[in-house]
């Protein structure tokens, strides 16, 4: 009773069925195309802040709503996929990396939160986002070995919360309303 | 179900003490790390591609450019009357006695450059740098001044 509110794994417990096979399949090249084409809208609109890495993440909306609706290894699967097709099209090695690594923690943290009760898919957005940017962050640490980026991660993390807001207001009327 | 939806739509507790917490933290953050940053962002002078001179941003003086050498306006007067005086050979001194470059003006936090001996003026004419990561370049002195964070 308790853990039907609303988790990620919470739809499991309404009986709801992640989609299997071919459909799967069909879903997981549809979600990544959507993905990719959200990223590619977002680098059109050009955000001119001091600190780098603060952006909307509409992509995340993806992540989010496949999280729920298709389950765990699907949604690995169409962030790969959408970080791999969009880095070797419109971009370069360095970018995919910097995005694999926010993408796992990122999933990992929205995975680990989402079966929290007391977050609705606002907080596991909010959660998501911020997650994104430490990944990149410590991405960048790793690479650039400067510690001084950590200076980033304040800016980084208000922004993050608050397109994290947004993401996840969007993602709960989706998620509602979109039945898969 | 219907209770799921509810819940769905709106923020939870969760959702709202989740964003003030990280709000907070991170405005903490932010405003500890700029108060301890405050004297941190730097005025560097390259000359020719090497830097020749860190100075604080924050601290008001004049500066001459003069060959590859920086001079606060006072030390500059003085070594120019030395050098009348004296006939010091020293060649530091022998340059800023021909000539100088550039004068550079750092007040309030924003540099401009006041004067030069370069005929386009082009430096003189740019306007007042404030912030992380612009420049004024003089060209024919080969001067790049740049606002870098500390």
């Amino acid at each position: 009773m308790s853990k039907e509110k609303n988790s990620v794994v919470s739809e499991k417990d309404k009986e709801y069925e992640y989609p299997k096979g071919n459909r799967l399949v069909a879903l997981c090249g549809v979600f990544t195309a959507l993905a990719m084409i959200l990223s590619y809208l977002e680098s059109l609109v050009p955000v001119t802040v001091a600190v780098p890495g603060v952006k909307l993440g509409l992509a995340n909306l993806v992540t989010i709503i496949a999280l729920r609706k298709l389950g765990l290894k699907p949604t690995i699967i169409i962030s790969v996929g959408r970080i791999v097709l969009s880095g070797l099209l419109f971009s370069n090695l360095a970018v995919i990396i910097y995005s694999l690594s926010g993408a796992a923690l990122s999933i990992l943290i929205m995975v680990i939160v989402s079966r929290f009760s007391f977050f609705t898919v606002i907080g596991v957005s909010i959660c998501g986002a911020i997650a994104h940017n430490a990944g990149q962050i410590l991405a960048a640490t790793v690479v650039l070995e400067n510690m001084n980026i950590f200076y980033y991660m304040a800016v980084l993390g208000i922004s993050g919360a608050i397109a994290g807001t947004f993401i996840g207001i969007l993602a709960g009327y989706i998620i509602k309303n979109i039945h898969i | 179900m219907s209770q799921n939806e509810k819940i769905e739509k709106r923020f939870s507790v969760g959702d709202v003490i989740l964003l003030a917490v990280i709000l907070l933290i991170c405005g903490i953050l932010l405003f500890v790390w700029n108060i301890g940053k405050s004297d941190g962002h730097y005025v560097s002078i390259m000359v020719d591609g090497e830097e020749i001179k860190h100075i604080s941003l924050y601290d008001d003086e004049t500066y001459v450019v003069a060959g590859k050498s920086v001079f606060t306006i006072d030390e500059y007067e003085d070594k120019n009357n030395e050098d009348k005086h004296s006939e010091n050979e020293n060649v530091t001194i022998q340059d800023v006695h021909t000539e100088y470059n550039n004068v550079i003006l750092i007040k309030d936090g924003s540099v401009d450059v006041t004067d030069a001996n370069c005929r386009d003026k082009i430096c003189v004419n740019n306007s007042v740098i404030n912030s992380v990561g612009e420049t004024i370049i003089c060209l024919p002195h080969k001067l790049v001044i740049e606002i870098k964070a500390g």
